[in-house]
């Protein structure tokens, strides 16, 4: 069974602090979103499921109005061993560890795949649609390495789970309705069923209302709940069947289908 | 009932209640006769077998011969009444004085083996039989049938109850108070007094009695002297004997639910709830014994509906993670165990509803079983001291 001893998650913990601390007074407009954040939410149900909660990835939503101008953000990533890739806001390690530091698309400020940062640059960050709701509802929480002698542990803005799902199913919707299917990663799916399990229905509800209240993120949310009914909400719906495809031969199939439509229906007769 | 001895035919063939002897070795015969390879033979031998020295007397005698013409002779002890478990050690040694080629039985030369036909024979007379390495057979297609030369090994299942019931003394288990009965015998290690043990099981010394009767029948218990104190219960074969009349879905009353937020919710729920419940099935039995990630979590409790509604579950024809009813009696709440916060059952009750129970249960039951036999200690205390 997976654990966060697991040598994957204590280097992409690793990573996301290295980072963190490099960046310094940055931190202020950072919000941990991703996989990484879903596991701050979920931890509890991690060692459930025999399969990794993350991979090597950390991903960063920047919020442009609380960003200082020192340290620049692409020095502070390379103090911390990252180099920029050819791709707007992609970050790579010689470990394999990658950042992506994404900006929501509605405060982007240009068009382009790079986001506009003042003495930043547009290279430093990439703009994403879906990920609107970092800019609305978020808490603090401490996020502390893994890995035994490392005592690292620093406060950082962490996306609700409201906008975290609502950022899975963008990128599950795109993929889906991209040609052929074959990039969807059915992990993306299962954070989504993890996000269901841990999170009170209620308590999801209520901040997916919140999201849909605001004005920066009401028309990424509306769309990632309809795409939510469709993929999640029955049996056969494609969001239903990557959750089980995912644990395939892991967890008992017909108990995940109906697990994860049990707790969909719950959250789509709450939304009404 | 093999589909091959009509059951009417059985009946037919009793004379007042018991077996004539040619007819029940006739059955007999004819049942190994079709399970032999082609080419093999089986005849009565036909010679006067005159009684020996010694007492020894031979009911009746087969010639079993392969197609290369070898041959051994089956010395047959014909019982027309159920062989009861205990009679099988008398039994041993008739077979052993038999089957010793310096003791001469006038009629027979050449190679001997023997077995024991009877109208019917239980799980437990099987079992001992088996252990004694003695070929049977009974009327109703239970057979194990062993040679050496010529070689041949044949198995076969026929009934587990006893046909014939009415006119033996009773033989089941089933019923709650025979239930309570044995849990008690199980769960506290001997020696203690029929009232000693009803006092502390709250069980009536009667029905303590009534089941000590049949279970002695079956050797699984031993008392000191004909009306004295029980000296000796065989937990291993009793928990066997219960498990041939207990039946785990058919008795308890379980649905099928569904906790889609998963098991380990499920079980904080249960941690942080107060009315009775006891879990039994995989999630307990792999606290001493993991076999493979339980999947399965079965709770006993007093209310179901009430149950369901404060656990958060769902009724679920497909897809179901917990199955929670009401048990067949309240004994699976006595003598509970609790761990971390959790109360199971107790580990004898756990193990009768594996062995009987659905999906891996039986596999289950047995690595259970192996630590319970090398952990007696812990969970079989003396009557002396409660729990």
């Amino acid at each position: 069974m997976a654990t966060p001893a697991d040598p994957n998650y204590l280097r992409a913990r690793s990573g996301l602090l290295d980072a963190l601390t490099t960046l310094g007074p940055l931190r202020e407009a950072v919000v941990l979103v991703g996989a990484q954040a879903i596991y701050e939410y979920t931890r509890d149900h991690a060692g459930d499921y025999a399969v990794s909660p993350f991979t090597f990835d950390a991903d960063l939503a920047l919020i442009p109005e609380l960003l200082a101008e020192d340290p620049r953000i692409i020095d502070a990533m390379r103090n911390a061993g990252y180099s920029l890739t050819d791709q707007p806001g992609i970050y790579r390690r010689d470990d394999g560890v990658r950042v992506d530091l994404l900006v929501p698309e509605a405060v982007g400020g240009r068009v382009g795949r790079g986001a506009s940062l003042g003495v930043h640059g547009d290279r430093a960050a990439r703009q994403v649609r879906g990920i609107e709701g970092a800019l609305v509802s978020r808490r603090p929480m401490n996020a502390a390495a893994l890995a035994d002698g490392d005592e690292r542990t620093y406060e950082i803005n962490v996306a609700g789970p409201a906008p975290l799902l609502v950022a899975k199913m963008h990128k599950l919707l795109d993929r889906v309705n991209a040609a052929g299917h074959r990039r969807i990663n059915s992990k993306d799916a299962f954070d989504v069923f993890r996000l269901l399990q841990a999170v009170e229905t209620m308590d999801l509800i209520n901040e997916i209302n919140i999201l849909a209240a605001a004005e920066v993120s009401d028309e990424v949310t509306s769309e990632a709940m309809a795409g939510f009914r469709e993929l999640f909400g029955t049996p056969t719906g494609a969001g239903t069947l990557l959750v089980a495809d995912h644990v395939m031969g892991i967890e008992d199939r017909e108990v995940i289908i109906a697990s994860s439509v049990a707790l969909s229906e719950e959250l789509i007769e709450g939304m009404g | 009932m093999p589909a091959d001895v009509p059951f009417d035919s059985l009946f037919s063939i009793m004379l007042n209640g018991l077996y004539s002897e040619t007819l029940l070795l006739g059955e007999v015969a004819d049942q190994l006769r079709c399970r032999l390879p082609p080419g093999w033979s089986l005849e009565r031998l036909d010679r006067e077998l005159s009684a020996g020295s010694g007492g020894l007397r031979v009911d009746a005698a087969l010639t079993l011969r392969d197609p290369r013409g070898e041959s051994t002779t089956i010395i047959v002890e014909v019982k027309e009444r159920p062989l009861e478990a205990r009679a099988v050690g008398s039994l041993l040694y008739q077979s052993q004085r038999l089957l010793d080629v310096s003791v001469e039985v006038p009629g027979l030369d050449g190679r001997r083996d023997f077995m024991i036909v009877s109208p019917f024979l239980g799980p437990a007379a099987k079992e001992r039989l088996s252990d004694a390495g003695i070929s049977y057979a009974d009327a109703t297609g239970n057979m194990r049938f062993v040679t050496n030369r010529p070689a041949v090994f044949i198995e076969t299942e026929g009934a587990i109850r006893n046909p014939w019931r009415e006119n033996v003394p009773l033989r089941t288990l089933q019923g709650r108070r025979s239930a309570r009965v044995v849990r008690a015998f199980l769960d506290y290690r001997p020696p203690y007094g029929t009232r000693e043990l009803a006092a502390l099981s709250g069980n009536a010394p009667a029905s303590i009695s009534r089941v000590a009767e049949l279970l002695e029948r079956d050797a699984i218990i031993e008392r000191a002297s004909p009306r004295g104190a029980i000296v000796a219960v065989d937990w291993k074969r009793l928990l066997s004997r219960w498990a041939v009349d207990y039946d785990f879905t058919g008795i308890n009353r379980m649905r099928p639910c569904l906790e889609p937020r998963g098991l380990p919710s499920l079980f904080q729920k249960l941690r942080e709830t107060e009315f009775t419940y006891a879990v039994t099935g995989s999630f307990a039995a792999s606290r001493y014994a993991p076999l493979a990630e339980p999947r399965l979590a079965i709770v006993y409790v007093v209310d179901p509906a009430d149950a369901l509604m404060r656990l958060g579950l769902r009724p679920a024809d497909t897809g179901a993670n917990v199955l929670i009813g009401e048990p067949f009696d309240p004994v699976v709440f006595e003598r509970t165990e609790r761990d971390e916060g959790i109360t199971y059952a107790r580990v004898t009750q756990v193990a009768v509803d594996l062995m009987t129970g659905p999906g891996r249960g039986p596999a289950e039951a047995e690595g259970l079983i192996d630590w319970m036999e090398a952990n007696e200690e812990a969970w079989r205390p003396p009557l002396t001291r409660t729990t």
